[in-house]
């Protein structure tokens, strides 16, 4: 039984890799550290040091666990002594997340649940992986929540915070099927809201993936990069004429259209263009400085 | 939190006044945990006076209800304000529970 051996972001850790150690997808980077660190906080609502409602996380006990984690996250829940909304600390805490993860993975190492493995890329490279080391751990997560799901039991406490992490975070499909999902999805979700900590993963990732979404949508497009690059060009070489410039970088002419294709496929205006080859690369301010005559 | 119990035949009708919250949730549990203790299978928790409830309050309520399922009995909620009912439905524990809208529909 994992109940105990494992603590939840350990758990869900192992049920975010594959068999070779890789992270699922939708757990990459800042959303695994914001379901990670809502993981932390949920285990710590289990073991009586914090309490919650919808809103808001309270310090209930004060007695350190003695998991490097867990307790990290405590003395800062405890140092800020003041209420905080819950979307507001698993933002907060993420900003921990290499070092989380680390953590969880150096733990799971030493429980003998991964083990480390040293791949050559390239003859020369070498990249650790820290693959399962057998799925008896694995297993036993998701045949209890498969169980919980598939019945009508009262779930206990510390299954409500799996279901909730796997369906705030779009990682059912670890433990179940296509199919399973939308049979049973009345009874994932009755279970998934059961937690306020696991109902906040929802909104703050679906904050954070809408922030980056802005921040696509709201760069500069083409023409902008361009322009910008062309007018600090200008100023670099002090050009204050713009039949000086160069033609592909002149609006109006043929070859500006071609730099705003190419700009437009490289998501960057930091590039150059040789007429003689007729090609764009990377910049090289040489080229700039013989094409102004300096 | 004040906590006033009476016997009604099979059932215990346990009003719960003021708030179940961090200060207070063990005392809580402590107190339901008397009467499993006893052997009375059949509680009626009376919330028409709960002014707020926290996620550990909550838990409280859900480790009772398996616990007295488990032996044949059952947690009847009662009376509910549309404040603590608003808390039940958001965080999905409405579903597990029987709900009576008084004590007498109930015992009758």
């Amino acid at each position: 039984m994992t109940h105990n051996f494992l603590n939840i972001p350990e758990e869900i850790y192992l049920l975010s890799i594959d068999e070779n150690g890789n992270q699922h997808q939708s757990l990459k980077n800042e959303n695994f550290d914001l379901v990670i660190s809502a993981a932390l906080l949920m285990d710590l609502a289990l073991l009586h040091r914090i309490d919650s409602d919808q809103t808001y996380i309270f310090t209930d006990k004060t007695e350190q666990i003695g998991d490097i984690l867990l307790d990290g996250v405590l003395d800062e829940i405890i140092e800020y002594n003041n209420n905080r909304r819950i979307e507001n600390w698993i933002s907060y805490l993420s900003i921990h997340g290499q070092f989380f993860r680390d953590e969880i993975i150096t733990s799971l190492v030493h429980k003998t649940v991964l083990k480390i493995e040293n791949e050559k890329v390239l003859w020369f490279f070498s990249k650790r992986k820290y693959p399962r080391i057998d799925d008896t751990e694995l297993e036993e997560v998701q045949s209890r929540i498969r169980n919980l799901i598939f019945g009508n039991e009262i779930p206990d406490e510390r299954d409500i915070v799996i279901v909730s992490i796997l369906y705030n975070s779009n990682l059912l499909g670890t433990v179940f099927s296509e199919e399973e999902i939308t049979k049973y999805d009345k009874r994932i979700v009755q279970i998934a809201k059961m937690d306020f900590i696991g109902q906040a993963i929802g909104s703050v990732l679906k904050e954070y993936n809408i922030s980056i979404f802005d921040s696509i949508i709201k760069s500069k497009s083409a023409e902008e990069m361009l322009e910008e690059h062309v007018q600090s060009l200008k100023k670099k070489f002090r050009v204050t004429n713009d039949d000086n410039l160069p033609a592909w970088i002149r609006k109006g002419t043929k070859q500006y259209e071609e730099t705003l294709k190419y700009v437009r496929e490289v998501g960057t205006a930091e590039i150059t263009f040789n007429p003689k080859l007729k090609k764009y690369s990377k910049i090289n301010y040489g080229y700039y400085q013989s094409a102004f005559g300096e | 939190m004040n906590i006033i119990s009476k016997e009604i035949g099979k059932f215990i009708h346990i009003k719960i006044v003021g708030r179940i919250d961090t200060s207070n949730y063990e005392v809580f549990s402590d107190e339901l945990q008397v009467f499993i203790n006893e052997g009375k299978k059949f509680l009626v928790l009376d919330l028409d006076g709960l002014e707020y409830i926290s996620s550990s309050g909550l838990r409280i309520f859900l480790k009772v209800l398996k616990a007295l399922r488990a032996v044949e009995g059952d947690v009847v909620l009662c009376c509910l304000n549309n404040k603590i009912k608003s808390v039940f439905e958001i965080s999905g524990f409405l579903s597990f529970f029987n709900l009576a809208d008084n004590i007498d529909s109930i015992v009758e």
